[in-house]
């Protein structure tokens, strides 16, 4: 089973996300709620973690901290990080694919937007 | 002029719909004309100030039987938390969403905007002194508003001729 952090400070945006994934085919995934960053960074501590999905507006330490923490932190093997977020810009996106996230989807998400970014991950997934 | 000034028009309701048909599955569509009751109801004001690259707000007004529908839509089965809470969660989502929307879609490509965190409140109708921009919906049989609020974001967008007060 695959564990996802899914890092937002809003409930309604959480469950919102968590429908996309399981429609968009990950429906025997681990969802694991994080209302910030720092809530996140623990979980990466003490789970393995296949997929970070993370807002960026959030409370405590935003999604921009978070990635830069993982970024600058983290083991090679670190898992993915896709930004789910309302605040969208070319600019903005290739800051955040310079620290490594491997894309950016502007909300609202849908099924479709994960399949786009996330299909090559996915079909690896069913592989192993 | 004129007609690129309608577009922009045109094309906040167009994200405003979009935005929030894809959030809460439900049909959202254009009200043309303003219904001076709307502002004497008892709402739910969600707002969320733009930082830059100029200073303002956007801001969600809804009757709070709304946010409950679309709660429950997205939010069934949850246990243990309150009414509130889950309307506070649910607007400041939904404010979040479209002020991104508008402020990415409209800004001119490329560039970059800061946003702040969502504040939720009961609607005050006391009058302010700020320009603003409202445009009116519906959903689910109840009316809401968009508003843009400021004179220097307003401008940025070059929103200065209809429905401005």
């Amino acid at each position: 089973m695959k564990n996802i952090i899914i890092a937002d400070d809003s409930q309604f945006a959480r469950t919102i996300t968590k429908m996309c994934f399981e429609m968009a085919g990950c429906d025997d995934a681990n969802f694991l709620n994080a209302e910030n960053g720092k809530e996140a960074l623990t979980f990466l501590r003490e789970k393995r973690i296949d997929l970070i999905v993370t807002d960026l507006n959030m409370p405590v330490m935003s999604g921009l901290e978070l990635v830069k923490e993982i970024s600058e932190n983290s083991s090679a093997d670190i898992a993915p990080i896709l930004v789910v977020s309302s605040s969208y810009s070319t600019r903005l996106e290739s800051n955040l694919l310079k620290y490594g996230v491997i894309g950016l989807i502007k909300k609202p998400i849908s099924p479709a937007k994960i399949v786009q970014i996330l299909g090559s991950l996915f079909e690896t997934w069913v592989e192993k | 002029m004129a007609d690129e000034k309608l577009s922009l028009h045109n094309r906040i309701e167009e994200i405003t719909c979009d935005a929030l048909e894809n959030t809460t599955f439900m049909d959202v569509d254009v009200i043309e004309d303003e219904r001076d009751e709307f502002w004497y109801e008892d709402k739910l004001h969600s707002f969320i100030s733009v930082k830059s690259p100029v200073k303002g707000y956007i801001s969600l007004i809804m009757p709070a039987q709304l946010v409950d529908n679309i709660s429950e839509i997205i939010l069934a089965g949850l246990e243990n938390v309150s009414t509130q809470k889950l309307r506070k969660d649910t607007l400041s989502e939904l404010v979040n969403i479209v002020a991104g929307r508008i402020m990415s879609d409209l800004k001119p490509n490329g560039l970059s905007f800061s946003i702040g965190l969502p504040k939720v409140i009961r609607y005050n109708n006391a009058q302010t002194n700020y320009k603003t921009l409202v445009h009116f919906f519906e959903m689910n049989d109840y009316e809401f508003a968009v508003k843009i609020i400021g004179s220097n974001l307003l401008d940025y967008f070059s929103l200065t001729e209809k429905n401005c007060s």
